[in-house]
Order: C-alpha cells, then sequence, then structure tokens
C-alpha cells in the first residue's frame, strides 16, 4: 500500500467529526430509553455516557485509521501505526473504566460494560486480524460506521436491559446510511485506492454495482424511518415533530438515490450525494432528538 | 532498551498513573469528614417559651384574655369584636376590606365573612352608625356569592378551593338569612332564594369534609380560612342541623390540633402552606405561627398568646360565638398527650378512586368536588373544567392560577398530536402533582421531639404548597427538606414530592422523579425551578449543631435531631443545607438526653450506624441501622421494614390513636378518654358529649 499519510491526513483520516457523532448518538439512546427511569438517573447516565462513548468512538476511528494507513516495514510508519494502536487502546480503556465505574456506582445493570467488551474485542480483532486481510478498507468502512452508530444501543444499554425496538431501528437507520455514503466514497476514491494496491468494495465489484448497494441501502434506509408512523409499532413520543425531518430526510434521499440510480461517475455527482447523505444524516439526528424531546 | 519498548513502558507508567492518583485521593483523610460544631447562647425568652406553652387557664378565661386583646386590635377582624363588647368600631378599618368586597378582588369572601358577623352582632347591640350599616348593607347586597350568579359580571374572586367554597357557601346562606325579602343586586335573587341555594351547599361541603377530611390537610393558613365560617354557622345559622354539624367540624379541627401541636407549634406534614411559616433566618426573624395559632390556644391551650395578635379572623370568630364550646375532653387530651403520642389519620381520596365514593368527571357538581383538591389540569377534568370556566365566563386564571398553562397544555397537545386529556395524563408529574389527593399523615411525639410526615404521598409528583415532613424539637428548632419547584413559586415548600417514609422516631425521605418530557423540563427552567435538594436547618435555633460526613446533628433542650444526606452537602446560608442535583436519600433519627445521655454520645451512636444507600433506576433501595429501631429497610417501591416487620404506610384510618378509631368515609366519630366520651354523629347531626 502506498497511501502517503501526512500530519493533515491522519487528523482527517481521525474522523473528528464521528467522535461527536458516537457522543451524540449515545445521548440520543439514553433520550429514547428513558421512560420509566428516574430524571436523576437519566441526567446521570447523560453525563456518563456521552463521554465515555466519545471516547469509544475516538479509539474506533484510530482502529480505523491504523487499517487504513500504509502496513510498511519502515520502522517509522511501524510506529507510527503502533502509536495509533496504543493511543486507541489507551482511550478505550480509559472509557472501559469509567463505564465499569459508572455502572458499579449507580448500580446499572451491567449489559452496558458487555456491549462495551463486544466493542473492544472486535477494535482487538480488527487490529491483530484486519490488517492482513486485503480488504481492510472494508473492514475500516464497516468499523466506522459501526463505532459510532453503536452509541444508540450503547445510550439505551445505559438505562437498561430493555432495549426498544426503536433503538434497533434507527441504529440500522444510521448504520447504514453512514455506509452508503461510505461506499459513494469508496466509489469517489476508487482510483487513488486502487493506485495504493488497496482493494476496496468499489474496485472488487466495480462502481456500479457499489453504487446500486448504495441505492439499496438509501432505499433500507427510508423503509426503516418511516416504520414508526406504523400505529402502535414504536413509541415516538412526538409524531409531528419526527415527520417534519423525516420528510426533509426522505426527499434527501429520495434526491441521493436517484443520482445514485442514475450511475452518474462524475465527481461532482459523487460530492454532491455525499452532501445529500451527510444531510440525512443530520437531519435523522434532529429529527430523533426532537421526535422524543 | 529499544524505544520502542521504552514507549511502552512509559504508557503504561501513564495508565498505572491514572489508577493510582484517585486510589491515593480516596484513602486521604476526607474533607467532609471534618467535624464542624456551631453553638448557640439563645436568649432567656426563647428557652421560656415551653414555660408559656403548657400555662393552662381553662377555654373561658383563655377567651376573655383573647377577647380583652382583640378589643384593642384596630384590625379588621377584631371589630366584630368591639361590636360584640358593645364597643364603637374603627370605621377607617373597615376601609381596605370594603373596597376588596365592592371590587370583587380575591379573598374579598375572607372580608365579607367577618361583616355579616359584624352586621349579625349589631343586629344585638347596635352600636353601628346607622349610615355606616347602611353601607355595609349595601357591600352585602351588591356581593357576588356564586360563580353562577350573574355570569357577566366582572371577578377576580377564585372560590373553589376548598375554604373559598365554605366561605363563599356560609357567606350567601348568612346574607340571605339576614335580609330575607331584600333583593341581591348582583343575582336578582331574595334573601331567602339565596338560603335555598346555598344551605345544600354548606351541606355538601359539610359532608364531604366529615366523610373525607380535608383535601388542604393540616394547612396551617387555611384551616383559618375554614374555621372563621363555621364558627358563623354554628353562631348565625337557622337550620339547627347545619350548625350542630358545623360545631362537630369545629371540634375536629380541635382534636386534630391536640393531635399534632407540639411545643408552641403546628409541628406536622400539611397540604397548603408557605415559606414565611415554614423558614427563619434567625431569632429575631422567626417563621410565623399557624394563621389558626391564637383559636388553637383559645381551644386547648396548646401554643401560646401572642397580645398583639388580636385581629385573629377565626379566633375572633371564636371569642364572640357564644354558641361554641370545645367539649372538656379535647383539652384532656391535648394536656395528656403531651408526652406522648401516636398518631395517625387520612385525608381525602385519589382522582382514579372518584367512582367508588360516587364522583364522575362531567357535571357541574363533580367539578365542585374536584376543584378544591386543585384537580383542573388533570386527564380526567382538563376538559369539563374548560367547559366549565367557559360556559360561566371565569377568568382562567382564577382556575387554573395562570393561563399561560392552559396555552402551554394547548400547544403541548399539538406538539405531541394528543388531545387535551391526553397530553394532561402524560404530563401528570406536574398535571397530578399539584392535586391534593389522598394523604396519609403520621405523627410521633416524645416529652423532646415530634416526628411528622405524609406517608408515600405522591413520591416524585411536582407540587404546588405542600411540606411533606418535619422533625421538631421545638418550635423553632426543627428541620425538613424540601426538593426546589412547586409551581406555588415558593422556595421551602411545594417542590418535587419524595417517598418519605416514616416509624416513629425514625425517617427515610428520598427524591427522585421518572423521566418525563424534556419540553416540560424547559417549562420548569422557565419557571426557575433550581436542581437543588434543600434541608432546612436552621443552626440559630438549636443549642448546638455539628457536621461530620453525611450527618448533620442538633440538639435543643435535651432533644436530639440527626439528618443523613446520601449526596454531598453544603450550608448555603445560616439555616439552609443544599445537595445538588434532583435526587437524594435522607434519613432522620430522634433522639433525646433520655436515651443517650449526652449529645457526644448520640453523634457518636449515629456515626457508627451502618447506612447502605443503593442507586435504583429510580429512587434509591436504603438500608439504615437504627440505635433505636433496628434495621430499617425501604425502597422507591414497596413496603418500609423496621427490624423485619413492615411498616403501615397506609391507606390509614380516617383517625387512629389512643383516643379514637374511626375508618374512613364514615360519618361517626367517638373520642373517648378516661371518663370522657365525645360522639359526633354527622348522619343524625347529633354532638353527644358524656362524663361517666
Amino acid at each position: 500500500m502506498v497511501i502517503k499519510m501526512n500530519k493533515r491526513d491522519y487528523i482527517y483520516g481521525m474522523k473528528v467529526f464521528n467522535w461527536i457523532k458516537g457522543g451524540v448518538l449515545a445521548f440520543i439512546g439514553t433520550l429514547i430509553s428513558r421512560w420509566g427511569i428516574g430524571f436523576g438517573r437519566f441526567t446521570t447516565n447523560v453525563y456518563f455516557g456521552m463521554p465515555i462513548y466519545f471516547l469509544i468512538t475516538c479509539s474506533g476511528m484510530l482502529v480505523a485509521l491504523i487499517l487504513k494507513i500504509e502496513e510498511s516495514s519502515d520502522a517509522r510508519k511501524t510506529l507510527k501505526s503502533k502509536k495509533l494502536e496504543i493511543s486507541s487502546a489507551v482511550l478505550y480503556v480509559v472509557a472501559f473504566i469509567t463505564s465499569i465505574v459508572h455502572t458499579v456506582y449507580y448500580n446499572l445493570e451491567v449489559l452496558n460494560v458487555f456491549l462495551l467488551a463486544i466493542i473492544g474485542i472486535v477494535w482487538f480483532l480488527s487490529i491483530f486480524y484486519g490488517k492482513k486481510w486485503n480488504r481492510k478498507i472494508l473492514l475500516a468502512n464497516v468499523l466506522i460506521s459501526l463505532s459510532f452508530s453503536f452509541g444508540i444501543i450503547y445510550g439505551a444499554a445505559i438505562n437498561g436491559s430493555t432495549i426498544p425496538l426503536s433503538i434497533f431501528i434507527f441504529f440500522g437507520a444510521i448504520f447504514l446510511l453512514q455506509f452508503s455514503k461510505d461506499l459513494i466514497n469508496e466509489s469517489k476514491n476508487k482510483e487513488k485506492y486502487e493506485r495504493a494496491g488497496a482493494i476496496s468494495l468499489a474496485s472488487s465489484l466495480g462502481v456500479e454495482k457499489t453504487q446500486r448497494i448504495s441505492f439499496v441501502l438509501d432505499l433500507i434506509v427510508i423503509l426503516l424511518i418511516i416504520l414508526p408512523f406504523i400505529p402502535n409499532f414504536v413509541y415516538i413520543l412526538s409524531l409531528i415533530f419526527y415527520m417534519i425531518p423525516v420528510t426533509i430526510i426522505v426527499i434527501l434521499l429520495g434526491i441521493a438515490m436517484l443520482l445514485t440510480y442514475k450511475l452518474k461517475t462524475e465527481k461532482t455527482y459523487y460530492r454532491t450525494i455525499k452532501i445529500l447523505l451527510r444531510f440525512g444524516m443530520f437531519f435523522l439526528y434532529i429529527g430523533l432528538i426532537l421526535a422524543y424531546f | 532498551m529499544t524505544n520502542f519498548n521504552k514507549k511502552h513502558i512509559t504508557t503504561i507508567l501513564v495508565i498505572f498513573t491514572l489508577f493510582v492518583i484517585p486510589s491515593i485521593i480516596s484513602v486521604l483523610p476526607n474533607s467532609r469528614e471534618i467535624r464542624r460544631r456551631w453553638t448557640n447562647d439563645l436568649p432567656d425568652s426563647y428557652r421560656n417559651l415551653s414555660d408559656i406553652i403548657n400555662a393552662t387557664m381553662g377555654f373561658e378565661a383563655r377567651k376573655n384574655t383573647y377577647l380583652q386583646d382583640s378589643n384593642q386590635s384596630d384590625g379588621f377582624y377584631a371589630q366584630s369584636t368591639r361590636v360584640y363588647l358593645n364597643n364603637s368600631v374603627s370605621e377607617a378599618s373597615f376601609t381596605e376590606a370594603l373596597s376588596k368586597i365592592n371590587n370583587r378582588e380575591d379573598t374579598a369572601d375572607f372580608r365579607m365573612g367577618s361583616l355579616l358577623r359584624t352586621m349579625y352582632l349589631d343586629n344585638i347591640t347596635e352600636v353601628l352608625d346607622p349610615t355606616f350599616k347602611q353601607e355595609l348593607k349595601d357591600a352585602i347586597l351588591n356581593f357576588k356569592y356564586w360563580f353562577t350568579q350573574n355570569i357577566s359580571g366582572p371577578s377576580d374572586m377564585i372560590m373553589w378551593t376548598e375554604n373559598h367554597m365554605i366561605l363563599f357557601h356560609t357567606c350567601e346562606l348568612l346574607a340571605g338569612q339576614l335580609y330575607p325579602n331584600e333583593t341581591f343586586t348582583n343575582s336578582g335573587m331574595n334573601g331567602t332564594q339565596h338560603v335555598e341555594h346555598a344551605l345544600p351547599l354548606v351541606n355538601r361541603w359539610i359532608d364531604w369534609r366529615s366523610r373525607f377530611g380535608f383535601s388542604e390537610w393540616h394547612s396551617d393558613i387555611y384551616y383559618e380560612e375554614d374555621l372563621a365560617p363555621l364558627l358563623n354557622l354554628v353562631q348565625f345559622a337557622q337550620d339547627k342541623d347545619t350548625a350542630t354539624k358545623a360545631a362537630m367540624l369545629i371540634d375536629l379541627f380541635a382534636f386534630d390540633f391536640a393531635n399534632n401541636y407540639f411545643k408552641g407549634s403546628y409541628a406536622t406534614t400539611n397540604g397548603r402552606t408557605d415559606d414565611n411559616k415554614k423558614v427563619g433566618t434567625s431569632l429575631l426573624d422567626p417563621p410565623s405561627r399557624a394563621s389558626f395559632a391564637e383559636t388553637a390556644w383559645i381551644l386547648l391551650g396548646v401554643g401560646h398568646h401572642d397580645p398583639n395578635a388580636g385581629s385573629s379572623m377565626s379566633a375572633v370568630a371564636l371569642v364572640t360565638s357564644d354558641k361554641y364550646t370545645p367539649p372538656p375532653i379535647l383539652e384532656a387530651i391535648a394536656n395528656a398527650t403531651l408526652d406522648y403520642n401516636e398518631h395517625k389519620d387520612r385525608n381525602g381520596i385519589n382522582i382514579a378512586d372518584g367512582s367508588l365514593y360516587g364522583f364522575d368527571f362531567e357535571s357541574e357538581d363533580d367539578m365542585m368536588f374536584w376543584w378544591p383538591m386543585s384537580a383542573v389540569f388533570t386527564g380526567e377534568t382538563i376538559d369539563p373544567s374548560l367547559n366549565l370556566t367557559e360556559y360561566y365566563n371565569l377568568g382562567y386564571d382564577t382556575v387554573f392560577n395562570d393561563e399561560m398553562l392552559v396555552d402551554l397544555i394547548k400547544i403541548a397537545a399539538d406538539i405531541y398530536g394528543m388531545s387535551l386529556s391526553e397530553v394532561c395524563t402524560f404530563l401528570k408529574e406536574a398535571t397530578e402533582g399539584v392535586v391534593l389527593e389522598e394523604v396519609n399523615t403520621y405523627t410521633y411525639r416524645t416529652p423532646y421531639y415530634q416526628l411528622s410526615g405524609a406517608q408515600d404521598h405522591q413520591k416524585g409528583m411536582g407540587g404546588y404548597q405542600e411540606h411533606i415532613w418535619q422533625a421538631s424539637l421545638d418550635e423553632y428548632a426543627y428541620i425538613f427538606t424540601n426538593s426546589h419547584g412547586g409551581f406555588r413559586m415558593e422556595d421551602y415548600v411545594g417542590g418535587f414530592k419524595p417517598r418519605a417514609t416514616f416509624h416513629e422516631n425514625v425517617g427515610v425521605i428520598q427524591y427522585d422523579r421518572l423521566s418525563q418530557s424534556l419540553i416540560l423540563e424547559l417549562v420548569y427552567m422557565f419557571l426557575e425551578f433550581k436542581p437543588v435538594i434543600q434541608a432546612y436547618f436552621p443552626r440559630w435555633a438549636f443549642d448546638e449543631v455539628v457536621q461530620q460526613g453525611k450527618w448533620t446533628f442538633g440538639s435543643r433542650s435535651g432533644g436530639y435531631v440527626a439528618l443523613y444526606s446520601d449526596e454531598p452537602t453544603y450550608w448555603e446560608n445560616d439555616y439552609e443545607l443544599r445537595s445538588s442535583g434532583k435526587t437524594n436519600a435522607f434519613i432522620v433519627e430522634l433522639g433525646s438526653v433520655d436515651d443517650y445521655g449526652t449529645f457526644e454520645n448520640f453523634t457518636s451512636s449515629l456515626l457508627a450506624t451502618r447506612v447502605t444507600v443503593q442507586h435504583l433506576a429510580v429512587g434509591y433501595n436504603i438500608e439504615y441501622v437504627s440505635p433505636t429501631q433496628g434495621l430499617v429497610k425501604v425502597a422507591w417501591n414497596g413496603p418500609m421494614t423496621v427490624a423485619g416487620v413492615p411498616v403501615d404506610l397506609g391507606s390509614y384510618a380516617k383517625f387512629d390513636n389512643d383516643f379514637c378509631h374511626q375508618e374512613f368515609n364514615t360519618l361517626r366519630t367517638t373520642i373517648e378518654y378516661l371518663n370522657m366520651k365525645l360522639v359526633l354523629d354527622f348522619e343524625n347531626a347529633t354532638r353527644t358529649y358524656t362524663e361517666i
């Protein structure tokens, strides 16, 4: 692999914005599942849950970055990779220990710790085995999507072990939407990856197929976010506040799908699709917060 | 060693340090464990209060004392005394009252009740100037006595709280009796028609109180407004049964005072009170006495008499009512319980139980049962309340406290896509929290202290004016807790209600509430509800206050109180301990020099106890080994157990103590002590006192 990364690339590769998204999603998970628990515990869970998951997302982004940087016998680059591994491990350990303290002190159900442990195992396996996998870019993309979207499940888990169905629906929507965006990104950067010798989904399946997958994923996302409108299916506090952002999301994703369906490969379209999906994600967050406010 | 290994070792060292530092901090002596101590040299005037309290002179002597003091007062209510004693009145004292009455301002009914008494008494003594008397008569004839009469007329008067309701009904009855053939200008009815309208309403109110007690339970403000009209009925109602039943309710008030007064103070939980009744900042600015303090003193000799308090509405009514004398058994009980008493009672019903007692949520009559409980915003009552308000052109502010709240509910209904009823049910923390539903109160007294509280009452709900518990060592040296908030905007009462549970000298008070709409939380922020829990602990009123660890101790005249706070606390000022956040668990234990010998022994015993406070999804699970009671266990739900035995947290009987046991929703009260027996039969309107 010959992707050359300077300091700016590293910062970009760490996807700082995703760290915040992870914390916000943990908040949303706690918000959605707060019914039946004390307001004091809810606020405590928000205070602890958001930073914990912020750190988890940081550590996940570093794992994804490790998979993306050049694997080389060059000792300097090896050292960079090791630095990232240690940083990721430290962030994860701090988050995990804080979560144990949070759980023990406030007598929480232990599910949230188990979930973080599972994440830790996934991170570990990704570092120690994923680096040798020839589809590590795909794995990195999965990790990026997973590392912050899982925050919504973690947020719900700190409230209790009975996780509402809506949490899984919204997790699915967020994960798939992010993954779809990353597939578009892969298509956009296919040549760059190929020059680097990396195997992405776009290079193995081809741009058209990758875009079709993105199209299908967007369609699934739309289906998932309109599921709550089925009466008595999942609990939404304010359907009106949910409906307005969801309408915007459907329009945005609809345009993105239309552009994807046309299989345009000009970079302008990729950029437009990415922006549409990014705004779709933004409105989904807004919708979830407002719907359960 | 390679660079690589050095880095690894550095990392390990960093992590290790991160663990070591908190560990070292945790074993260092905690600043909260430091013992802090405050002492006071309280003046003799304060020390001697207890001597005054026990100075009993007998009902007639106290009545005459008050009459003489009242005769010297220029207050409006005291003018009835002057007429009664055949002295000229101060006409200037009527100015403010007449203005309120003629402008139909809120609380005009308080003045009208006294005005009518003055007029009735003047029919005997004839001291009022005829011109002035005509002015008073005009005010009576022009007054609006009920909201159904002349709905186009302006009015800011609140008529439907429990106390206002009996005031208005009584005023209408007495005014009608006084001028049977005159036409009342507001209603167009004559006096006889007003009597026919008012009498059933008076009896309905008396019937509800005799069956269900008082929704405004143990109110140190509003019992005053109940006592005055009842005394008017006793003295002036032409219907004998009504007068007798009114006298019986006054007996029950006196019985309540006997069971809850402690060292000069109505030291009990209250359904409605306010800050100035509960909070004193210093000996120069102590909490004010109960509004009926003089009445309680005249009736039973409890509390103490202030010669400058000669214009108390109910006390004046009492001393100018020749037809009411308290049965001696009540004062005997007040004296007999000075050293020990355990008293339980129940007041009110839950909205959900309405159908069990024959109340629905549709008719005007139904609403007249629910509105006095402040039940206007609940899921069941919001629609009929709005209908009634609109039909009779009532001011939204008078029914709903603030029209803005109605608008907010309507906005919330639109936001959530719910009906008004559904949104009120959803927001029940606020809409039902203010409702004065069933309350089971418990009072435990020894010579040194009294602990009183509302057992497990509306936990986690927002309040209005409630005062859930207090532990008292004397009139000023008492403590209580409050979670700041409440729609009355008081700072120390009416906040979010805890799960408070009590057994003899021990209480466990947990504060928490269920998560709910964050829009409601924003409303709370807008209303400036502070995210703190307060413990009123007036250091100025105690001989000594000691603080160590999570415990704060106070001693006063051989009585000791200890308050444990699970969350860290800080002194906001000389009288208030605070913890941050809206959750906390408190334990209160009372003791005395008889139990522990010294205050030092008391504090060391409590500091040595085991307290385990475990957080739950909502509330706490608390285990506390009391030095006197053994293992006390209680959680947010479920029973409280003491030494393995469940504590009765309710529902209680209407009255349950050594002198009386009466089941709730029954109409016959039998109070017995030694050779004395008082039977109050509301069904047959008979009041029988016997000494065997």
